[in-house]
């Protein structure tokens, strides 16, 4: 591993031994040396470590597949206790590598990662052994809550993405429900996700605040930055929809939510901008970007008559224009936040 | 491990080696490390690509009415090529150059796309239009820098290549230019067969050689060009070799492939034996497995050959060459398992058999690697 504080103990790449040429602190003899070194066989050992582990996940896969192959073979004449049995094995499986190896170690958090997207095999076969007693809707938001504990216990960011991606497919799957059971409170199911998303975007920004303010360094910052990206990019595509399916009529009920969107993203961009955290920033503005182009082609479908040629090239010149100025506005206030961020490393 | 070893390794190496390294090297390969341009993280390449795609694909569509006017798309498209180029080699590697790269590789790639179609609706026909392709992925190749562009160039060029003699085969839908009637019909298909299948195998053979020789031109500015070209052909070669075994080909030409891929990946063996220094038991364990690399490669030339540039990958560390292989190997496999024709049982004990192989192998890794270290 390299180590942050030792310039030297950083990778030999070919680039690198490049520059080290060009800067003329590493002749051409020693440039093409070094580049030997650099692309030589790795040592017995060195094929044996890379070996070892890759003919032990072949044999485990192939083991696994074939394990797979013999269940399908006769699935259909087991009884229903061995099919469930067979389905809560490979959660049994992960679960207990990932208990045994712990969260400390990547393998251990991958196992807990497995684990809980495996929860959602044993529900599935009890829902097909036991159709009348399946509730198809809550199916995911079980399976959202049971994968709870193994993401708590992972305490990886991968772990808070799939869990927030099981929390969206749990709240989908729940919201026609919903609807049923509150009558008239809402229009439609788009405005009820609609709203559901605005509020679990601003839960997280929210969190985002909180936690980038506290001192103690140890404190999750990525949480709310990963777990705000699955309902932002549910969000998008929402109010994309919303947009392109225009009815004036309910316009106005959305208006509010699109421009509490709105609101919500401009401070956001601001807000990581200025605490320069590149990847939320940049999720943001394409966020808004998309939603933005796809107003203004609305508006531009809604007012100029597509029967005229050059009415047509002038809306499309304007379309695309616009959205090229937005695409390089985007990319210079990202570069600009970026070197800002460069500058304010440099320093300590 | 195949990763790089680290820049002090390389100094002790040197020193070791008695070539002559001044007493404050250290310090001077530290500032110079630390002088490096740093960019944006690489994530972003994507997305600026993508931004850059868009750009071109907003501009065509606000353009549209103009793009039924003659010969526009073809100076649209060679302009585009050329400010693209001309941008790319203008700006430097680090700063604006680095953010713009991606964005104009997008440019570069969709200017292309619109010569070729301005080509097309010029009236030039397929064959001429896959010449054409096949001249201007050439000299895009030599034209545009970066690795990514020239590996995704190499792969476009060898498919311009596949269709042009596929536009030349008489008995193909694509075939405008000649009509050969009679015994001749057969006569040209089978040459132009013969000619593809022989430039697939070149490129598998080509792809190999540029890996193998990767010590000897890295050190010279040639890598830029052949480090992507060599990857371009891997993608290629390997993805040919399912010809080979997708039930396309003549089968009596299967066990001749099969033949070649299996003595290609012993020579590949005993090269891998000869760099790591393996002693005699080693050497005939290597025999073994190479023996049933060329059974495989009998029915099986794809995963052959995939096996084969896992090999090469390992034996020049490359990691690029490494994931390609790796990639390849796993398509390959699955297909030969869905493909067996065998019943669902016996196919399951295939599998069975095949991991308990492979267990057994790293068994015998460790047994051995334990007798061997002290």
């Amino acid at each position: 591993m390299s180590n942050p504080a030792d310039p030297l103990s950083r990778p030999a790449t070919l680039d690198r031994l490049d520059r080290l040429r060009s800067a003329q602190v590493l002749d051409i003899q020693g440039h093409r040396e070094a580049v030997r070194r650099v692309t030589a066989t790795p040592s017995t050992e060195g094929w044996a470590r890379l070996l070892d582990p890759a003919a032990l996940a072949l044999g485990a896969l192939l083991l696994v597949a074939s394990a797979l192959y013999l269940v399908g073979w006769s699935w259909f004449d087991l009884p229903h206790a061995v099919r469930i049995g067979l389905s809560c094995l490979p959660l049994g499986v992960a679960g207990g590598v990932a208990l045994w190896l712990g969260a400390s170690r990547l393998a251990g958090q991958i196992s807990a990662i497995a684990a809980g997207f495996l929860g959602l095999l044993p529900l599935l076969i009890v829902g097909l052994a036991f159709p009348s007693t399946a509730s198809g809707e809550l199916l995911f938001a079980y399976w959202a809550l049971s994968m709870l504990p193994w993401t708590l216990g992972a305490r990886s960011p991968f772990a808070w993405l799939a869990q927030a991606i099981a929390a969206e497919v749990a709240l989908l799957s729940v919201l026609p429900r919903l609807l049923a059971s509150v009558d008239g409170a809402f229009e439609s199911t788009l405005d009820l996700s609609l709203a559901a998303h605005v509020a679990l975007f601003t839960v997280f920004f929210l969190l985002g605040a909180i936690l980038s303010h506290r001192e103690d360094r140890s404190a999750p910052r990525w949480l709310p930055e990963v777990l705000s990206i699955p309902p932002l990019v549910a969000l998008t595509i929402w109010l994309s929809s919303i947009v392109i399916s225009f009815d004036p009529g309910i316009w106005l009920l959305r208006g509010g939510a699109v421009l509490v969107f709105f609101a919500l993203l401009a401070v956001q961009v601001f807000f990581w901008l200025g605490r320069v955290r590149l990847l939320p920033a940049t999720v943001h503005a394409l966020s808004v970007l998309v939603v933005a182009m796809t107003i203004l082609g609305r508006l531009l479908v809604e007012i100029f008559d597509r029967s005229d040629l050059g009415v047509d090239l002038f809306a499309g010149m304007v379309f695309s224009l616009l959205g090229i100025g937005g695409l390089v506005a985007v990319t210079v206030w990202l570069h600009l936040g970026w070197r800002r961020n460069a500058r304010r490393v440099e320093p300590s | 491990m195949i990763a790089p070893p680290s820049l002090r390794e390389v100094l002790e190496r040197l020193r070791a080696l008695g070539h002559p390294v001044p007493e404050d090297a250290e310090g001077r390969w530290a500032e110079v490390v630390l002088a490096e341009p740093s960019g944006p993280p690489r994530w972003l390449d994507p997305l600026l690509f993508l931004g850059g795609w868009l750009l071109v694909g907003l501009l065509a569509c606000g353009c549209f009415p103009i793009w039924s006017i003659q010969g526009v798309p073809v100076v649209v498209g060679l302009l585009g090529f050329v400010g693209a180029a001309a941008l790319r080699w203008a700006l430097p590697s680090s700063g604006v150059g680095r953010v713009a790269a991606p964005s104009l590789f997008a440019v570069a790639l969709s200017a292309r796309i619109v010569l070729l179609i301005g080509l097309g609706s010029a009236g030039l026909g397929w064959t001429l239009v896959l010449a054409s392709a096949v001249v201007i992925e050439a000299v895009a190749l030599l034209a545009f820098p970066g690795n990514a562009h020239r590996a995704l160039t190499t792969v476009t060029l060898g498919l311009a290549m596949l269709g042009l003699l596929d536009a030349l085969n008489p008995s193909s839908l694509l075939a405008t230019t000649f009509t050969v009637t009679g015994s001749m019909h057969a006569t040209v298909a089978a040459v132009l067969e013969l000619i593809r299948d022989l430039l697939l195998g070149a490129w598998l053979v080509l792809a190999a050689v540029l890996v193998v020789a990767r010590p000897y031109y890295a050190s010279t500015p040639l890598r830029h060009l052949l480090e992507p070209m060599s990857h371009g052909l891997a993608i290629l070669g390997l993805a040919g070799s399912t010809r080979f075994w997708a039930g396309w080909a003549d089968e009596s030409f299967i066990p001749w492939v099969g033949l070649g891929t299996g003595g290609f990946a012993l020579l590949v063996v005993g090269v891998c034996l000869a760099r790591v220094k393996a002693s005699g038991p080693s050497w005939g364990v290597a025999l073994l497995g190479a023996g049933l690399v060329v059974l495989l490669g009998l029915p099986l030339p794809g995963l052959s050959a995939s096996l084969t540039f896992v090999l090469l990958a390992l034996l020049v560390r490359d990691p690029w060459h490494l994931g390609i292989a790796v990639i390849s190997l796993i398509l390959f496999g699955i297909w030969a398992y869905v493909e067996l024709e065998l019943p669902v049982l016996l196919k399951g004990g295939a599998l069975f058999g095949s991991g308990c192989t492979f267990l057994a192998l790293r068994a015998w890794m460790r047994w051995r690697l334990a007798e061997v270290s002290p």
